[in-house]
């Protein structure tokens, strides 16, 4: 056990480094770069002496390994350096964007496993019958649901029946925690329901497998209420790949927070991201593709260990 | 050699054979026959594009966001309406689904197919081999896959290559690692052991017994892509760096439905409404062939 975790947080190592090289390259395959837009915001001509001083500043006219080594050592001093267009530090941004984007992405999964986990087992007990069929007719349609389609949908019938419009305003959670939420519980429950739709036949599949299994029979002979063999002995085992799946799921649940804040009018990284993109913004970019990266690897890394730590059916060699 | 005339006997008995054993798979699977029955219908709406509507897809023909049923400025009817600059909706539908389609099949054949190869040589390599391109998939499955598309896209052009090649990449971290996780208790089976024993180069073992193999779950990889594919492209159209108009896809048709639905609801609908059909379908379609062609992966997804 040790072993193991010594093991996979030592890859860690590996993996920041090639995410590291990979949002260096990402951001030099875009064509052109910062200067000639920061130029031409200015005036209508391209003034190609201004373009290269800002280039120069920048450091964009150096060789591109320069610029590699230079972001590689920036990274190695724990600094991700300032955006290119409006100097402010990337570390700020990301401060200022993440809790939206996070709080989205965390608050969709609660509420897809809310409605997933009592979906799926009801699904499994009642397999066959019209509870299942219904559930699982239910599921399949919304995985089918584009989520920020279903957002827009949600958007237009409450402007259209409600006259309400998603709030505009920069606070944080702690400030007004009740108003963040307010403002983030549609977009999660589009994110949530295809998450949900895929969470429910993931228990249900998990809790046919664990109710046909032995200590199932053992426990139902024993006399037990029914209810407390599904609650006390198939329940924990069939929660745990959701949890897995969760984690597995958390990169496109953030590509769903990407879209979705968009429609939302939210002050995430998503749109920062797309802005950064379209600026060609390099620092930040990076910076936030990277911090996102590494969120997401080390969420990862962490469901993987509660899983070995729960699931007491896992052998590690 | 087999006469002329016998030939001709063995093949409708062969037709025949394929028939009644499809029939049966049908029967036995009628959720992925339903499936496979609206795939058919769409791609024939999809088809025939120019000869179902009268209508050019880059023409305004009325008002903005024109209601279903109505007629435009010369008297055509717009069956589904018009969109925000008074296109005929149904002629656009047709001819987005040429572009979604071409990207929602090619992305995913393009993307498991290097999935497959990758993981199959990770895995019959192992060792160092393995411990690299591992890592390198960790990184590209821990990107949210849009992040990578709006870089790639942009970097290549809006084009429907452009957009293609975006959204194979968000198949092959995925793909890799599953055909990897079932081509690892594959090298472990005798039959590759025994291949080994006689002789066999590596190359012929992958080619000629791991792919063969791991076939089943490329397919079952490239169908469940195939409906993210068309839903990465809506998405990634929707944030303006998808295929670019003129050409119409049905992610682009719904790019500007949320500045305009206040105009006509229909323009946000319909198209997102199509994706979600097609998708629906394609799921069907995809539950049922893994059902059929591996019963271990059931209920997984």
């Amino acid at each position: 056990m040790r072993d193991y975790i010594i093991r996979r947080v030592l890859l860690l190592v590996p993996n920041l480094f090639i995410l590291a090289t990979l949002t260096f390259f990402l951001a030099r395959v875009l064509p052109g770069d910062v200067a000639l837009g920061l130029v031409a915001e200015d005036g209508s001509v391209i003034n190609q002496e201004a373009v290269q001083v800002i280039r120069d500043r920048l450091g964009l006219n150096d060789p591109m390994p320069v610029q590699y080594a230079r972001w590689m050592l920036q990274l190695l001093q724990g600094d991700l350096g300032k955006s290119d267009v409006s100097d402010i530090s990337v570390v700020k941004v990301v401060a200022e964007t993440a809790e939206v984007t996070f709080l989205l992405a965390i608050l969709s999964v609660i509420i897809g496993a809310v409605m997933a986990i009592p979906f799926g087992i009801l699904s499994a007990m009642m397999r066959g019958r019209w509870p299942d069929q219904v559930i699982r007719t239910f599921s399949a349609v919304f995985l089918a649901l584009p989520n920020f389609w279903l957002g827009i949908l949600l958007l237009l019938a409450l402007v259209t029946w409600f006259s309400w419009s998603p709030p505009i305003f920069q606070e944080t959670f702690l400030d007004a925690p009740v108003e963040q939420l307010q403002r983030l519980i549609l977009p999660s429950i589009a994110i949530g329901t295809s998450f949900a739709a895929v969470a429910t036949r993931l228990t249900r599949s998990t809790m046919l497998e664990v109710l046909n299994q032995d200590y199932i029979r053992t426990a139902r002979a024993k006399g037990l209420f029914p209810n407390r063999v599904i609650v006390r002995h198939a329940l924990p085992n069939a929660v745990l790949p959701v949890i897995t799946l969760s984690a597995l799921l958390f990169a496109g649940l953030l590509n769903g927070a990407v879209v979705l804040e968009r429609i939302f009018a939210l002050p995430g990284m998503g749109v920062e991201i797309v802005t950064a993109t379209s600026e060609r913004d390099f620092q930040l970019l990076q910076g936030l593709v990277l911090v996102l990266g590494a969120f997401v690897m080390v969420w990862m890394l962490l469901i993987d260990l509660l899983y070995v730590a729960l699931d007491k059916r896992i052998q590690l060699e | 050699m087999i006469a002329a005339p016998e030939r001709s006997e063995v093949a409708p008995t062969r037709t025949r054979r394929i028939a009644v054993s499809s029939w049966r798979i049908m029967r036995k699977h009628p959720t992925g026959a339903v499936g496979l029955v609206i795939l058919i219908l769409i791609l024939l709406f999809i088809l025939s594009a120019g000869i179902l509507t009268p209508h050019r897809y880059d023409r305004t023909l009325s008002g903005k966001a024109a209601p279903m049923m109505s007629r435009g400025f010369d008297d055509e009817l717009l069956v589904l309406g018009g969109d925000e600059l008074g296109r005929d909706i149904l002629t656009r539908l047709q001819h987005a689904g040429r572009t979604s389609f071409v990207i929602g099949l090619a992305a995913p054949l393009l993307g498991v197919t290097l999935g497959t190869i990758i993981g199959i040589v990770s895995a019959y390599r192992g060792g160092i081999v393995d411990l690299l391109v591992q890592r390198v998939v960790d990184v590209l499955i821990s990107l949210p896959g849009l992040v990578l598309a709006m870089a790639v896209t942009l970097a290549l052009g809006f084009s429907v290559w452009g957009v293609i090649v975006a959204l194979s990449l968000n198949v092959v971290g995925g793909s890799s690692r599953v055909v990897r996780s079932h081509a690892l208790t594959q090298s472990q089976l005798e039959y590759v052991q025994a291949a080994r024993a006689l002789g066999a180069s590596d190359l012929r073992i992958i080619f000629r017994h791991l792919l063969p193999n791991s076939m089943a779950v490329s397919l079952v990889l490239f169908t469940v892509g195939v409906g993210a594919a068309i839903t990465a492209e809506a998405g990634l159209s929707f944030l303006g760096l998808g295929v670019q108009p003129p050409t119409p896809s049905w992610g682009n048709m719904l790019t500007f439905a949320q500045q305009y639905f206040r105009f006509g609801a229909h323009i946000a609908i319909i198209p997102g409404l199509t994706i979600a059909i097609v998708v629906f379908a394609i799921n069907l379609v995809g539950d049922s062939l893994r059902d059929i062609l591996d019963p271990h992966l059931r209920g997984r997804g």
